[in-house]
């Protein structure tokens, strides 16, 4: 009886697996921000994620939780005079076989900026709306200070981090929003 | 990873001692310190093994096309000119004022960093440099070569490797250069390929009969010993001609599923008496005596060639080792040859030393000898320096000797503590305060060409920041010298000259913000600035030259490229652009100091610090407490004069892609005739790309630079160096030089 149970559960997980709304993975460099998303800032780097771009911690594997792939662009203010609001805005993505597995790669956001905030005396931050859930953190001092709001929709998470010497948390969601957007429409 | 080793072994080991030890014997814990030590492993992998080098990390890159030239600073050459040459703007005005002359003769705005360069011996007119090279769009092997002193450089990109049997025309990305000559003058290019979508690497060697202008292309054979195949019919090549190793990938993805070859490096010498010439089979590698059907004679050559190098695999990082008698046509089966010692813990097998980087070798021209210098990361936290010896031409090794601790775990790193970095897109290395470019502690070990009382006489430089801390990079460079083949070892001797002081324990030690207690000060103190990428060679007289990067002459600047870079965390005025520096010192008389020797003679003291000392073997690794006194913080007498080479700055957040990377080493080669070449990288053609979309936009761009002077005679600081600073603070991309199809009207 135990083990019919077992077989009913995991054909109604596989079931749900297969019902379950995706993204998928040739969608991945539309994913990020993109120049029209962030007018009068200029983009300096964009392509898929590579070995110098992974952070240290539980999301530098990149085969990890069977990783489909993973896309990044990063952006500055195209007028080197700006030194208010944000100066550097990373948008990250990655895909996954599975709301699940993106899910763990969720997690291991957290697990990642908790060590940064734990190292660099900033936070996590409360309740943020973006995507099917999401997390917030801040860190930095002096001048420098980083918001980062990682999110996860459908089998991405994806990820804006924002640098500035006058930055707020709403910078951040602001273009996770917008990033979310472009998830939510890939999301089939 | 090594260090995950280390610390489960450690773990395993405390667990156990306290069980053996818990009945009541005294137990000497690290309680009893002043502070105690968080390991370096704190969630951060990147922090603890052996890093990979060269080109490797950007095996992405796909660089744009620059459709107009960059500028051209530098260039002596009198080729035809291009049709819609730019103006040139001030910094461009500026940076043509001194006599540095550019290397690479493209007028495309690729980058060309980590530097090497030979002079031959039987022609000291013929130069001939080596770098990576991006001009193909992706990292390539660049060589530069000149025939008349240095006046004027031939250049291209070496030929790529192929493999047997395989469907493509050659073996992808390359890089790591490293040129040598034979005494016969004839030239061999060392270096790394790789395949940019697998695991598939190897280190080769092509050669040069012609003072660099043409190579050999290197072949990875197929088929059995006797019936050995290069390429298709009609290739003349010999099978395995120029492989030094090379390992297919088993799974065609890149996830280490089989070694990686790395961070190569090569030298020359002759065979040690007694040491017959050997040639190898092509694929079993079997030794194959000279003078046989297999190995005539006549490619036998008059020096024999090694090459050391780095094998990444299942988390260690062996130094290995492969010779070749016949002019790089074959080479032996690798060996592994960075040992154990009592002061390696965390290895694989007890004391191994296997994880290590930055090899360098070098013989004694006149007995053979063999020294190879090394990294060591089997450490519970500061690294080491190690030294092998071989005296039968390579068979078998003497050693590790212990050479110094390496003070690098306290250097700023992109990830939590330079998050600015990582948003630069730098992943998880050693950084220098105000900027992201990567920098490592390694240098290199060069003999003394002397002989006679002279020939057991080393010297070795390295780099770290033992005077500075993660919040104010202060990396200094520094000499230690041995007077009996290796075994002992005298020193530090710091070699830049500029002010610079070790952090007290009230400012935090080199520690602060890295163990328990050491608290950093509110605002990051000035300790002094930046010396990186240290290299030394020797003239045939003794004259000792080292170059090294500097950032001493920049002293108040606050304006950069990247702002929060600049400022963060916490930094200081100054010490943000960049120059190339020389520093030399002649060595005329020797004596033999050993391990017993109570003072050091004064014949054996030349070209050392006031600091400087017979070096303590360990007999465990290593671990200098937090707060202790470290020698080569308080110097007072300095030996080496200091002078700048390079005769503008360089901003190197303009070398590539947004700043990150300008290469792992420099380079120095002292001709028979006592002239000094210098060959480095520099970004004053480099401009800011914010303009330019894309990872690897046109204007970031590093070139390729010599200079030459006297082996005792390189002369001090120049004012007219640090003409027109400001400028290259921030320098924009002249609109001309984008793609005039792509460009915004």
């Amino acid at each position: 009886m135990r083990r019919v149970v077992i077989i009913l559960a995991a054909l109604a997980a596989i079931s749900c697996d297969a019902s379950e709304q995706r993204i998928a993975a040739d969608q991945l460099p539309n994913l990020v921000l993109q120049p029209a998303d962030l007018p009068s800032f200029s983009q300096f780097g964009l392509g898929a994620q590579v070995t110098a771009d992974a952070h240290a911690g539980p999301r530098k594997d990149p085969a990890r939780f069977g990783r489909l792939g993973g896309w990044i662009a990063r952006y500055r203010p195209a007028d080197a005079s700006v030194r208010n609001g944000p100066l550097v805005v990373e948008s990250r993505a990655d895909l996954f076989p599975s709301a699940s597995a993106a899910k763990q790669d969720l997690d291991a956001y957290s697990t990642e900026y908790e060590t940064t905030i734990t190292r660099s005396s900033g936070k996590k931050l409360g309740e943020v709306a973006v995507g099917d859930e999401a997390r917030a953190f801040t860190f930095g001092s002096g001048s420098d200070f980083f918001y980062v709001v990682a999110w996860r929709n459908a089998n991405g998470t994806a990820s804006v981090l924002v640098e500035g010497s006058a930055v707020t948390i709403d910078d951040a969601i602001l273009l996770a929003r917008k990033q979310s957007a472009r998830l939510a429409a890939a999301t089939r | 990873m090594p260090r995950r080793i280390w610390l489960a072994r450690t773990l395993a080991a405390v667990f156990v001692a306290t069980i053996v030890f818990s009945g009541g014997a005294s137990i000497t814990s690290a309680a009893e310190d002043d502070v105690v030590l968080d390991p370096k492993v704190i969630g951060d992998p990147d922090e603890n093994g052996a890093p990979p080098s060269g080109t490797i990390d950007f095996r992405d890159v796909d660089a744009g096309n620059a459709l107009t030239e960059c500028p051209q600073a530098g260039s002596t050459d009198n080729q035809p000119k291009p049709l819609d040459q730019r103006a040139k703007d001030k910094v461009e005005q500026l940076s043509n004022g001194g006599n540095d002359v550019k290397t690479n003769q493209d007028y495309a705005c690729f980058p060309q960093d980590e530097t090497s360069i030979a002079i031959n011996p039987t022609n000291p007119k013929n130069a001939i440099g080596g770098a990576n090279d991006y001009r193909l769009g992706w990292g390539s092997s660049g060589f530069y070569a000149t025939t008349d002193g240095g006046n004027h450089w031939y250049d291209g990109v070496k030929p790529f490797p192929t493999v047997a049997g395989v469907a493509r025309d050659h073996i992808d990305g390359g890089g790591d250069p490293s040129i040598a000559f034979d005494r016969d003058g004839i030239a061999y290019y060392n270096d790394l390929h790789f395949m940019r979508e697998n695991d598939e690497s190897g280190i080769f060697v092509a050669r040069s009969t012609n003072g660099g202008f043409t190579w050999s292309r290197p072949c990875v054979p197929a088929g059995t010993d006797a019936a050995a195949v290069c390429g298709g019919n009609g290739d003349v090549r010999r099978p395995g001609d120029g492989t030094v190793a090379y390992t297919r990938d088993n799974d065609n993805s890149v996830n280490g599923s089989v070694p990686a070859h790395d961070k190569n490096y090569m030298t020359t010498g002759p065979r040690p008496a007694g040491v017959m010439p050997t040639c190898f089979a092509p694929i079993s590698k079997t030794p194959i005596a000279a003078g046989t059907a297999a190995c005539p004679t006549s490619i036998i050559g008059v020096d024999r060639l090694y090459v050391t190098w780095t094998i990444f695999f299942q988390g260690t990082a062996t130094i290995n080792l492969s010779y070749s008698d016949d002019r790089a046509y074959s080479w032996s089966a690798p060996k592994v040859i960075s040992g154990s010692a009592p002061f390696c813990a965390g290895g694989v097998t007890t004391n191994g030393c296997d994880s290590n980087q930055f090899s360098t070798p070098t013989v004694n021209p006149t007995t053979g000898a063999l020294f190879v210098a090394f990294e060591n990361f089997n450490t519970p936290d500061e690294n080491q320096y190690l030294v092998v010896r071989s005296t039968d031409g390579g068979a078998t090794f003497q050693g590790p000797f212990f050479v110094s601790t390496v003070f690098d775990v306290n250097y700023p790193r992109s990830g939590a503590l330079r998050p600015d970095c990582t948003a630069r897109g730098q992943g998880g290395r050693n950084v220098l305060t105000n900027s992201c470019f990567r920098v490592n502690s390694g240098g290199n070990v060069v003999v003394d060409r002397r002989g006679g009382d002279f020939a057991d006489d080393l010297y070795l430089v390295f780099s770290d920041n033992r005077n500075g801390q993660r919040v104010s990079s202060n990396t200094d460079v520094f000499l230690f010298t041995s007077k009996d083949g290796g075994t002992t070892w005298i020193g530090p001797t710091r070699v830049n000259d500029d002010p610079s002081q070790q952090p007290t324990v009230a400012q935090g030690t080199r520690d602060c913000g890295r163990v328990s207690g050491r608290t950093c000060p509110a605002t990051a103190q000035n300790f002094g600035n930046d010396q990186w990428f240290p290299w030394i060679d020797i003239s045939y007289k003794g004259d000792l030259n080292v170059v090294f990067y500097d950032r001493r002459l920049d002293t108040a600047s606050t304006a950069g490229e990247w702002p929060t870079s600049r400022a963060a965390p916490n930094g200081r005025p100054g010490n943000y652009l960049v120059w190339n520096f020389g520093a030399q010192c002649s060595i005329t008389t020797t004596a033999t100091v050993t391990a017993t020797t109570t003072t050091i003679p004064a014949a054996a003291r030349q070209c050392l610090g006031d600091e400087a000392a017979i070096v303590a073997v360990p007999t465990s690794s290593p671990n200098p407490a937090s707060g202790a006194t470290i020698p080569g913080g308080a110097q007072t007498v300095f030996p080496f004069q200091n002078f700048n080479v390079s005769d503008t700055p360089s901003n190197w957040d303009y070398t590539f892609r947004a700043g990150i990377f300008a290469g792992d080493y420099n380079n120095v080669a002292v001709g028979r005739d006592q002239n000094v070449w210098a060959f480095w990288t520099d970004a004053r053609n480099g401009r800011s790309a914010r303009q330019q979309s894309g990872r690897n936009p046109i204007c970031e761009q590093s070139d390729v630079f010599s200079d030459q002077y006297s082996a005792n005679g390189g002369g001090k600081v120049s004012n007219s160096a640090t003409q027109g600073m400001d400028l290259y603070l921030v320098t924009p991309c002249p609109l001309e030089a984008q793609d005039k199809g792509a460009k915004e009207k």
